[in-house]
């Protein structure tokens, strides 16, 4: 079948040369030449300036503490969660969900507004105390390292939280009736067996602090404090300095290869050692809080109050209030930075329509991909699965400045006659590249579970080939496909950090807009329009968690 | 995938729908205003936005599209998009005239004065008109009014010890106005790299923009701070306890001209924009939005007397000749190493 | 004084019971097989003997000690009963030889002594020489043995098995039964064993006690509940597949209503019963015969092949009786049959036994 194989593999290979493996080669030539050259120079220039090796220190400092933090608020809970007797079980298992929710540069700019040096609680502090000196600053490494923590335990929660409900509960009763107590027991038989768990939501936890740009970038630049996303992100901006872009690439390369070193000493320590635990029958056992149950579930409370709803709260305040710097009351407030917004500043409707517009494009083409690679993935004997496999998920394995960054020295000149820089094209493309491995995940797991006999039922009692994928494959995935769009859709609506290298005139999105107005020091504004991507975010995510769990059910 | 499917379906064709409407919707914004005019600009963005739907509104069928972020950021994309082999900008207009000097060194600038330019003062229509001064703004000593009990008057306010840890300025490195401040600062009398280095002392925190200095000030964070006067008057009149003086030595002029490119795509559209700002509607505009018009006639913003001010010219020969040096030693005197 | 004894059990799930007030005790040495359908309570009568479940009412004493009672109740690590459970529980991150001394170890028995009964006990459920394995190397019998082995090694009041073999392949089950079996002779160990697999039962157990919708129907040696099944539930549990409708037609006679036919037979009755019930039969046990006065005649309708034997279903009025025989009828004979032992169960005998007692709260 030379014309169906024509037209699976054209449109694959061109968006994955395109896309994906082209700007990584140049990326990583820029990394290595000067002036068409090839040359160590970049290297060597990056490996002999000191201020880099302070940047990639501050990366891994504040990454491995926000892991720590991180990791163990998310283990903690998932703990208290799945094998205690905490009161009001169902609802810190959906509010914990919340953190999750908000992109974390919007957690950045809540947590300023609440803990900043003028958000609410230092500016309580000096009015109760008439200190002029604020309780904390927020901005450099405690401030990052906290937001970090606080914006990404869920992951390590929702590991350590599926290990443990995973977790055959006969393996704790063994031990009680071996004459372990509930504390022996948490400490022979729970703990060695959810480690593999706490392990990989940790590695996790470290990965997405290691590629966030939007949180060190808003706590971090007042401080001068640098970390290798946005100190790559300050010299592809620094156009001043001779060879900034290979500089950048090269630095890329380094944050790059931070991730893989961790991924792989992951693999080295946890390698053998995935329990595969069978899953619970029974309920599982409960540690009894005992005469702490109620304390305990307090301090639970309180902790999702102070991090997740007030946060939320203050940032929301920030954006009805009217002049900066007044004392807070109830004439300071109102709708008017709402109303500056949506009819003074034209551009803020443009850049949501851009949003959704790129995400649901980026989304569609994402689907389309999607079954075509989970075809040959699934159905054929191609060679070369591997690769393709490995080009689908790399976008999404390494930080997204640096796909920015292979992006703009790929498509800086045009390409073929075609120019995609300073278009929306080229943020459809990082978009389509970065978000693609989401809607395959589903679509593959659909078409594993349809089998090709189901297929071949259908070719047997007369159809064609094209007539049996619509008649019985396509309604068998379609529900896959739904949750890959909406999978794909979701992140891309609120992204910041591929759109903030690759954003034109006119192609603005929602979260450079929000980190312009933060940047311009236009807090009130930039308040108000994140009061807004927050609202789209939980509402578009409310709708895929909606969507994907009446698919667990179909 | 039973009963969910129903809803799903439904929706995945709902939305598949609104994607189509969507790009046929932004296909059509392209259609129609074929050549929008492309403006880069370093400008306050909601002001500029005012602007841009003032214009429109005055210009049917023309569009401004905006890239707006900081001077530094905005050279940079131009830069690159030069090196690549052209720009989308039709406009420039930022805080930094030595880029603007250099645009008109590689004959990058096209010349044009608008009629209505006639009457503003021969000074702030630079190289022959290639690119222009439309309203003033100036760097000046602003204080928290909450916090500072005694006024300042002199730009030697913000070394003075009683302000320590509590004195803010924007960085050069990202502000035009901050750079504009610095070359003017260093060759002023009684004031050079010494000024700057009792700044230092004096624990003077280095904010990127000038919108964060004017937002710090407003809370407290800051006591004194130099700051471009506009946003103290804007910051005043919102209600929030600030107040900016004109210094003893002068406030120094910060040159924010607007030019347009040779090679524009839509030339006559950007023409058409510099004529606006210096129209009378372009002018009062300004006034509204707390900045000194560039025209004569044209009544200032409440509290300042135009005429009177004592004002320090930057000297742009000095500046362009030494740019890298200036950032090199202020890199050396604050940041990172 | 029994090894385990529970008075009055009861367990609700929300309100919902699950045990409904049994007694039962376990003597010392003694297997005993708790058989029952799956939700009839079997496990969590289990599970409440081992601390896992607290009781809603009732009281459970182990050796005498109350350890689940009003007000009372001691937490399974100090009731010193060992477990062998369903998914075998062996801890995959410790070797062999830590998941079996582990109970020693909390007990504080010195090391060398720990590694000598640990290689004992491994011996004794033939393990040895695999201490430093780790489980996912074993298979599933080597794991279900070192589960048996870490119970065993602890020396408890009582072994509580749950299903212990349901997980492992018909052949290795019919050995591990066997095992167990001999292990509990030679050991004179207590255990309570949890079962629904009523062969199961029948070739391990010194009682049977059979249980059905939280309540216990009958306790009794493995013949007599086989041969005398306390009421329908028990035998249909016995393998009694066929019920067919009767009344009672004197002392110890039965007569059956096919329909038109109405042939009366022999069975043992208790004195006093009359009126309707049903008569439990089992293929295994109802025979050809060529005449006779309980000879019953109907007409084969289905005839299949099982291997020396044929099982044929015998159409009689409305009802299809199923007889196993070497014969080889054809399809469509006509034969005369006897039922063989047959038990008689009045209307009421799958009703609740017993008083229902007053639940009280702990």
């Amino acid at each position: 079948m030379p014309i169906f194989r024509l037209l699976l593999g054209l449109p694959l290979g061109l968006v994955l040369v395109g896309a994906v493996a082209y700007p990584s080669l140049i990326l990583v030539w820029h990394a290595f030449a000067r002036d068409g050259r090839p040359t160590l120079a970049n290297l060597a220039a990056v490996l002999h300036d000191a201020d880099i090796w302070r940047v990639l220190w501050n990366s891994v400092h504040v990454s491995v503490w926000a892991t720590l933090l991180g990791g163990a608020i998310g283990t903690g809970l998932a703990f208290l969660v799945a094998r205690t007797d905490l009161p009001g079980q169902r609802i810190f298992r959906t509010a914990l969900m919340l953190p999750y929710l908000i992109p974390p540069f919007i957690a950045a700019l809540a947590w300023l507004a609440l803990a900043g040096p003028v958000g609410f609680v230092n500016q309580l502090w000096m009015a109760v105390t008439g200190v002029e000196e604020p309780l904390f600053r927020i901005y450099g490494a405690p401030g990052i390292i906290l937001v970090m923590a606080l914006a990404h335990y869920p992951l390590a929660y929702f590991t350590v939280l599926a290990s443990l409900e995973r977790m055959d509960p006969a393996l704790e009763e063994a031990a009680r009736s071996s004459g372990a107590s509930p504390a022996r027991t948490a400490r022979d038989v729970t703990l060695p067996l959810v480690a593999p768990a706490i392990g990989a939501g940790a590695i996790l936890v470290f990965l997405r602090c290691m590629e966030n740009f939007g949180i060190p970038a808003i706590l971090g630049f007042p401080a001068k404090y640098f970390v290798l996303t946005t100190k790559i992100y300050a010299t592809i901006l620094d156009f001043d300095r001779a060879h900034n872009l290979g500089l950048a690439a090269t630095l890329s390369l380094l944050l790059v290869a931070v991730a893989a070193a961790i991924l792989a000493l992951q693999r080295r320590i946890l390698g053998g050692r995935a329990y595969g635990l069978t899953r619970a029958v029974g309920q599982p056992p409960i540690f009894s809080l005992g005469e702490w149950r109620r304390t305990v579930g307090i301090g639970v409370t309180v902790f999702l109050l102070v991090t997740s709803v007030a946060p939320l709260l203050a940032i929301l305040l920030t954006a009805l209030t009217r002049a900066y710097g007044m004392p807070f009351g109830w004439s300071n407030l109102g709708l008017q930075n709402f109303h500056t917004l949506f009819f003074k500043v034209p551009v803020v409707w443009r850049a949501m329509g851009n949003s959704l517009v790129l995400a649901a494009s980026a989304a569609t083409f994402a689907v389309v991909l999607a079954i075509l690679i989970a075809y040959v993935q699934v159905r054929t004997r191609a060679r070369g699965k591997g690769l393709l496999e490995a080009l689908v998920i790399l976008p999404f394995a390494v930080p997204g400045t640096v796909v920015a960054l292979a992006m703009i020295l790929a498509f800086l000149r045009p390409v073929l006659g075609l120019s995609l820089y300073n278009t929306i094209w080229i943020i459809l493309v990082a978009y389509v590249a970065r978000f693609l491995t989401l809607a395959v995940k589903p679509v593959a797991a659909a078409f594993t579970q349809v089998h090709v006999s189901l297929e071949e039922a259908a070719r047997s009692s007369g159809a064609s080939l094209s007539r049996s994928v619509r008649d019985i494959t396509m309604p068998l995935i379609r529900s896959a496909l739904v949750s890959g769009w909406f999978l794909a859709a979701v992140p891309a609506i609120t992204e910041l950090t591929l759109s903030v290298l690759l954003w034109s005139a006119g192609n603005e999105t929602i979260g450079v807009m929000v980190f312009n107005m933060h940047e311009e020091g236009k807090v009130l504004l930039s308040s108000a329009l994140a009061v807004v991507v927050m609202a789209v975010a939980l509402t578009s995510n409310l709708l895929l968690r909606r969507l994907t769990s009446g698919l667990a059910e179909a | 995938m039973r009963q969910p499917m129903e809803g799903t379906k439904l929706m995945g064709l709902l939305l598949a729908g609104l994607w189509v409407l969507g790009v046929m919707a932004a296909g059509a914004v392209e259609v129609s205003a074929a050549a929008p005019v492309t403006l880069y600009t370093s400008e306050s963005l909601d002001k500029v936005n005012e602007m841009k739907l003032d214009f429109e509104k005055r210009n049917p069928g023309v569009t401004l599209n905006i890239y707006r972020s900081g001077t530094q950021v905005v050279i940079s994309k131009l830069q690159a998009e030069f090196q690549a082999g052209g720009t989308l900008a039709d406009m420039i207009w930022m805080a930094d005239i030595d880029y603007f000097e250099d645009l008109v060194r590689k004959d990058l600038l096209a010349a044009y004065t608008p009629p209505e330019a006639d009457k503003a003062p021969a000074k702030f229509k630079y190289e022959g008109g290639r690119y222009h001064e439309v309203r003033l703004i100036f760097n000046t000593v602003a204080y928290n009014t909450l916090r500072v009990k005694t006024r300042p008057s002199s730009w030697k306010d913000l070394t003075d010890p009683q302000f320590k840890g509590k004195v803010g300025v924007a960085s050069p490195f990202y502000s035009g106005a901050a750079f504009s401040t610095l070359g003017t600062q260093v060759n002023m009398p009684g004031f050079g790299w010494d000024f700057y280095r009792k700044l230092k002392g004096n624990a003077v925190i280095v904010e990127q923009s000038n919108g964060t200095v004017a937002k710090k000030l407003a809370t407290g964070e800051f006591s004194v701070v130099s700051v471009v006067d506009f946003m103290v008057r804007e910051a005043k009149a919102a209600g929030s306890p600030v107040d900016h003086i004109w210094p003893k030595e002068g406030a120094i002029l910060v040159p924010t001209p607007v030019g347009i490119l040779k090679g524009a795509k839509n030339p006559e559209g950007a023409r058409a924009f510099l004529r606006y700002l210096y129209s009378t509607e372009g002018q009062r505009l300004f006034v509204q939005q707390g900045y000194v018009p560039v025209l004569p006639g044209i009544e200032g913003p409440k509290g300042v007397p135009a005429e009177k001010l004592e004002v320090v010219l930057t000297d742009q020969a000095y500046i362009g000749k030494h740019r890298e040096e200036l950032k090199a030693k202020y890199r050396e005197l604050f940041e990172l190493k | 004084m029994p090894a385990v004894e529970l008075q009055n059990l009861w367990k609700d799930f929300h309100s919902v019971p699950a045990v409904c007030g049994i007694h039962l005790s376990v003597q010392e040495g003694e297997l005993l097989a708790l058989l029952g359908p799956s939700g009839c309570g079997k496990t969590t009568t289990l599970r409440t003997v081992a601390g896992f479940e607290v009781p809603t009412a009732g009281e459970i004493r182990i050796r005498g000690k109350t350890v689940s009672g009003p007000g009372h109740f001691v937490p399974p690590e100090a009731r010193n009963v060992g477990m062998v459970f369903q998914s075998y529980a062996v801890w995959p991150h410790m070797t062999v030889e830590a998941n079996v001394a582990y109970p020693l170890k909390l007990r504080g028995v010195p090391p060398a002594e720990r590694r000598e009964r640990t290689r004992r006990v491994l011996e004794l459920v033939q393990l040895p020489g695999l201490e430093f394995r780790f489980p996912h190397q074993l298979s599933g019998g080597q794991q279900q043995r070192v589960a048996l082995a870490r119970a065993l090694n602890m020396e408890p009041a009582v072994l509580l098995l749950d299903e212990p073999l349901s997980n492992l392949d018909a052949q290795l089950r019919k050995e591990m039964r066997l095992e167990i079996k001999a292990l509990q002779r030679r050991l004179g160990i207590t255990i309570l064993y949890v079962t629904h697999d009523q062969e199961e039962a029948l070739t391990m157990a010194d009682r049977i006690a059979v249980m059905g919708s939280g309540v216990i129907h009958q306790v009794a040696p493995p013949e007599e509940v086989f041969e005398e099944p306390a009421d329908r539930f028990v035998a249909e549990f016995m393998g009694c597949t066929t019920f067919l409708p009767c009344e009672v037609a004197g002392v110890n006679r039965v007569r059956l209503l096919l329909g038109e036919e109405a042939p009366t037979v022999s069975c043992p009755l208790p004195s006093g019963v009359s009126g309707r019930g049903v008569l439990g039969i089992r293929a295994q046990e109802a025979h050809l015969i060529r005449d006779g006065s309980e000879a019953l005649t109907g007409r084969v309708t289905l005839r299949t092949y099982r291997g020396g034997s044929f099982e044929v279903r015998v159409q009689v009025g409305k009802h299809v009786i199923p007889l196993i025989t070497t014969t080889p009828l054809r399809e469509g004979d006509t034969v005369q049959f006897a039922l063989g032992p047959v038990r008689f169960f009045p209307d009421v005998s799958c009703a609740i036994p017993g008083e229902v007692p007053q639940a009280t709260v702990m």
